[in-house]
């Protein structure tokens, strides 16, 4: 068997696939960690203190391993500034008139507060949970309560859930299944834009070294009167500006899908369990969801990775025999680079990983992409610029490589290729 | 005067040794053959020359340009071309003699005379991938010989190709040497070709400089009648 098969079709991906499993599942185990049950506190503001509001809810709850902390609030505002004291990231504020309502079988009204600090998918299937519990918790009161003596549609949404999330300040009136969706609309969608402009920059780039070498210009290309760094620099530039033309062509093309997305997504909230099924909800992406300095974070990100992927596509067609093995290298090299970062950050924060996978994730520049995305997304600047600090280092380190590299006889002497050498004459 | 002076080179490539003390000087208005079975050597010393590939042991000078120290220096008074080297397949063959002479620094006149020397014709204003193998040695040779560097290095310059390109290409070559008073080092398998067309030969075997002189000494001291002959004695002596 060919052995760019044997490693490309088989053995890469029999190695590469349990490997991002392995490392997801750990991203997910330490998700489910931080997403259990058992254990949570809820802050709870009980303005109807009646037996069934301060006693019967709180033990059914205590049932499931929740615990509820008391609030002393009177209002709306004031119990979610008790919760952000208290360091609280759920909340219920339960009416005056709640018990009346709800032992005559008619639905009453209460507000949940979600205050959501990350973005990822476990702090957000998490709080999706957390609305889940709360509802079985009014569901099993109502039971208890009354028995087979009330309609079935009480029984089925006894309560009218009103959220309100607070996110980085920010208040926004959508059920968290709502935000959940928009979140992961742009923090999947933003990355992959980043993986498929960084993955086309490095495929160009090893490309026009790897032709040059296959058909023998280089060698030409090396004896002309310029130093080899001019030639190098010619390249880098040469290469960089076709890749930023794509990358402005392909931003344009998704800006466009992005703006439609964001006006379809003028929704209304799920008619289950919600205060105000007719509402409309307007979760624009990118002006109410983003932190203002998200899109020159976001472009800066793209740009920065775009330049390091050059210079890793210039690396490994220096590397590489010909544009064959060119191409199979950039796939061999930069897929384990790109995608356990993804799937991991999606899963779980960095800081919730074991250290050692935190460092191995660290030592990948393209964490820092989708660190450098998120934290830009979420408004912590400070984290973002330092991350995109990461990425031009990184960078540098790949050009100065790079440049060793093209400056030494190994440029055409090199010769790494995925597949058996022809018996050499 | 002497044009090119290799002194002892000495190339490893990891364990394998490819050349052991190569030595030769070509003077000006010669055409030096370098001659020898594949994997003689006959390669890397040309590569040495270019100033592609440093030689670990010796040096070579180029119009008195270390290679070693020097390779930017020799890179101004050399022109190289590859065995099998390939072209810009989207470049027309004009586009290519213009963007060489551009990289030289050379007028417009330069490319007439490297449109002349290609005898393309109209085939010219065709992308170079549409050619065929003369003729993209053609367009090569042309594109080496019209800036008139003071020292060509040619390798396998005819290799695979017909008799009409092929006799094109040593007349062309023949003709700038003697027009420019440059140098020229020529590698071949074409014991026949380097008759007609070297001044003088040197014979590589196994990284070494096994018989050096003019075609009609060498025959003569061995005795045979062409140089052909004379390799093959050569070998069976060594």
């Amino acid at each position: 068997m060919e052995r760019s098969i044997l490693i490309g079709a088989i053995i890469i991906p029999l190695i590469i696939f349990p490997l991002m499993g392995a490392l997801t599942g750990l991203g997910m185990g330490a998700a489910i960690q931080r997403t259990t049950m058992a254990g949570i506190t809820i802050g709870y503001a009980d303005l109807d203190k009646t037996n069934l509001t301060a006693e019967l809810f709180p033990k059914i709850l205590s049932e499931e391993g929740i615990t509820l902390v008391k609030l002393e609030c009177f209002s709306e505002q004031a119990c979610v500034e008790k919760l952000t004291e208290q360091d609280l990231r759920f909340g219920i504020l339960v009416p005056r008139g709640f018990s009346e309502n709800f032992t005559q079988g008619i639905p009453g009204e209460i507000r949940t507060i979600y205050s959501i600090k990350t973005i990822t998918l476990s702090d957000l299937t998490f709080s999706g949970r957390i609305s889940e519990a709360i509802l079985d918790a009014f569901k099993a009161l109502a039971e208890r309560i009354h028995g087979g003596e009330v309609s079935p549609e009480f029984f089925e949404r006894p309560v009218l859930e009103k959220p309100r999330i607070i996110y980085l300040g920010r208040v926004i009136e959508a059920p968290v299944e709502a935000m959940a969706s928009a979140f992961l609309s742009v923090l999947v969608g933003l990355p992959m834009v980043a993986i498929i402009v960084a993955s086309y920059a490095s495929s160009i780039a090893a490309t026009s070294i790897a032709l040059e070498k296959e058909s023998k210009t280089l060698e030409i290309l090396l004896t002309i009167p310029a130093s080899r760094m001019a030639i190098l620099v010619s390249k880098l530039l040469g290469t960089f500006v076709i890749v930023l033309l794509s990358t402005i062509s392909f931003l344009a093309g998704f800006g466009i899908y992005a703006l439609m997305l964001a006006g379809g997504m003028s929704m209304s909230l799920p008619s289950s369990g919600s205060a105000e099924p007719s509402t409309p909800i307007q979760l624009n992406l990118f002006s109410i969801q983003a932190s203002p300095s998200f899109l020159p974070i976001l472009f800066s990100a793209i740009f920065i990775a775009m330049i390091m992927m050059t210079c890793i596509g210039l690396l490994i067609g220096i590397l590489g025999s010909d544009v064959r093995s060119a191409q199979q290298l950039v796939g061999a090299i930069t897929f384990p680079l790109l995608m356990p970062p993804f799937f991991i950050l999606l899963f779980a924060p960095l800081d919730s990983l074991p250290v050692g996978i935190k460092l191995a994730l660290l030592a990948d520049p393209f964490t820092h992409l989708f660190l450098a995305i998120q934290n830009g997304f979420i408004g912590e600047i400070g984290a973002a610029i330092l991350s995109l600090t990461t990425m031009i280092v990184f960078t540098i380190i790949l050009l100065l490589l790079s440049s060793l590299l093209f400056m030494g006889e190994r440029l055409i002497t090199m010769r790494i290729t995925l597949r058996k050498r022809a018996a050499e004459t | 005067m002497k044009t090119v002076i290799a002194d002892n080179l000495g190339k490893r490539f990891g364990p394998k040794s490819v050349l052991k003390g190569v030595s030769f000087e070509v003077e000006e208005s010669e055409i030096f053959g370098l001659i020898g079975p594949n994997g003689a050597g006959k390669t890397t010393t040309l590569r040495i020359l270019a100033t592609i590939l440093k030689p670990d042991l010796g040096d070579a000078w180029i119009m008195g340009y270390s290679v070693r120290n020097e390779p930017t220096m020799v890179r101004r008074n050399i022109a190289y071309l590859p065995e099998d080297a390939g072209v810009y397949r989207h470049l027309t063959g004009i586009e290519f003699l213009r963007f060489m002479a551009g990289v030289y620094g050379r007028s417009e006149s330069y490319v007439r005379r490297g449109v002349e020397i290609s005898g393309l014709g109209s085939a010219l204003e065709s992308p170079m991938g549409s050619y065929s193998k003369g003729m993209k040695r053609r367009i090569l040779l042309a594109a080496v010989l019209m800036i008139e560097p003071k020292v060509v290095i040619l390798d396998e310059p005819t290799s695979g190709l017909d008799v009409i390109h092929a006799v094109h290409i040593r007349r062309a070559i023949k003709r700038f040497v003697r027009e420019h008073g440059a140098s020229a080092i020529v590698s071949s398998h074409n014991m026949l070709e380097v008759e007609y067309l070297c001044d003088r030969v040197a014979f590589i075997s196994d990284g070494r400089i096994i018989a050096e002189g003019k075609p009609s000494e060498l025959k003569e001291e061995y005795n045979a009648e062409n140089l052909e002959e004379v390799f093959s004695k050569l070998i069976e002596v060594s």
